[in-house]
């Protein structure tokens, strides 16, 4: 069966997240091949960095560059080395919602200055909204990681050692 | 606010404003203090809808830098959410995932 797209894609995966069977077997061959991942997270993930990124650096190239270091090696630390394409996709999201908490924070702190009470309300809701989100991004990941991939412990001279199922 | 002409002769110059849901009508007064006092409240007018319009910007702008996560959130938790209940999970009552029994797809 084809790897649906856009909307019907999206679609899809409500029927798999509500427990339709029959879209099951094709979300998971969805899940294994990075290409469609990509195709479908991978683009809006780099959207939303470079939004974000604009939105904070402004003009600065240089923020921007530290910016976009800081995010590669905030990837690469959470993805590990063999991550699945879901949890690259999950790693993608986190590192979005860790630049959007710096933004809220930022924009929350200048707008103390001089903004109207509305919205200085406005910053401080985003920034809960910020918090709420990048936390929740955080648990996601660590849920697909407990949950999904089977994991092989092993005892060897009493030292756990936790094999990752390839 | 607004100008009133009376049976008299001559216009006269009044607020209007909510106090406890009731509308109160101030009467200010006639002449050149009123004139005085229609500018003054004009400006006012002025310089709260210039605020509006900046907060109407400034979120809108906020709201276009926000939206390609917000679509991206949607999307990886829907896609985790997939993936899990593809695993054979199924999330009770909003919380834990448990495994369902007789219900293991490709991924176990």
């Amino acid at each position: 069966m084809a790897i649906p797209t856009g909307d019907d894609l999206r679609k899809f995966l409500k029927r798999a997240r509500d427990g339709d069977e029959s879209a099951l077997p094709v979300v998971w061959k969805l899940l294994q091949e990075p290409g469609a991942v990509d195709r479908f997270g991978g683009n809006l993930a780099e959207q939303a960095e470079l939004s974000l990124i604009r939105a904070v650096a402004g003009k600065d190239v240089l923020v921007r560059e530290a910016l976009t270091r800081k995010l590669e090696l905030m990837r690469a630390e959470l993805a590990g080395p063999q991550p699945t394409p879901l949890e690259r996709l999950l790693v993608e999201r986190i590192v979005a919602c860790w630049l959007q908490v710096q933004d809220a924070d930022v924009r929350y702190a200048q707008g103390q200055k001089d903004c109207t009470f509305a919205q200085g309300e406005y910053y401080q809701r985003r920034q809960d909204r910020a918090h709420k989100r990048y936390l929740s991004a955080i648990r996601a990941l660590a849920l697909v990681r407990k949950l999904a991939l089977p994991i092989l412990q092993v005892n060897v001279a009493r030292q756990q050692v936790n094999v990752a199922h390839a | 606010m607004a100008w009133e002409t009376r049976e008299r002769g001559g216009r006269y110059y009044t607020r209007s404003r909510k106090v406890r849901g009731q509308v109160e009508r101030e009467y200010v007064g006639a002449g050149r203090v009123a004139e005085l006092a229609a500018e003054l409240d004009a400006i006012e007018r002025e310089k709260r809808e210039a605020a509006r319009e900046a907060d109407r910007a400034m979120r809108a702008e906020i709201d276009a830098i926000d939206a390609p996560l917000d679509e991206l959130d949607d999307l990886t938790e829907l896609a985790a959410r997939a993936a899990l209940a593809a695993a054979g999970y199924r999330q009770h009552n909003r919380g834990e995932w448990r495994k369902q029994r007789g219900r293991c797809s490709e991924a176990c």
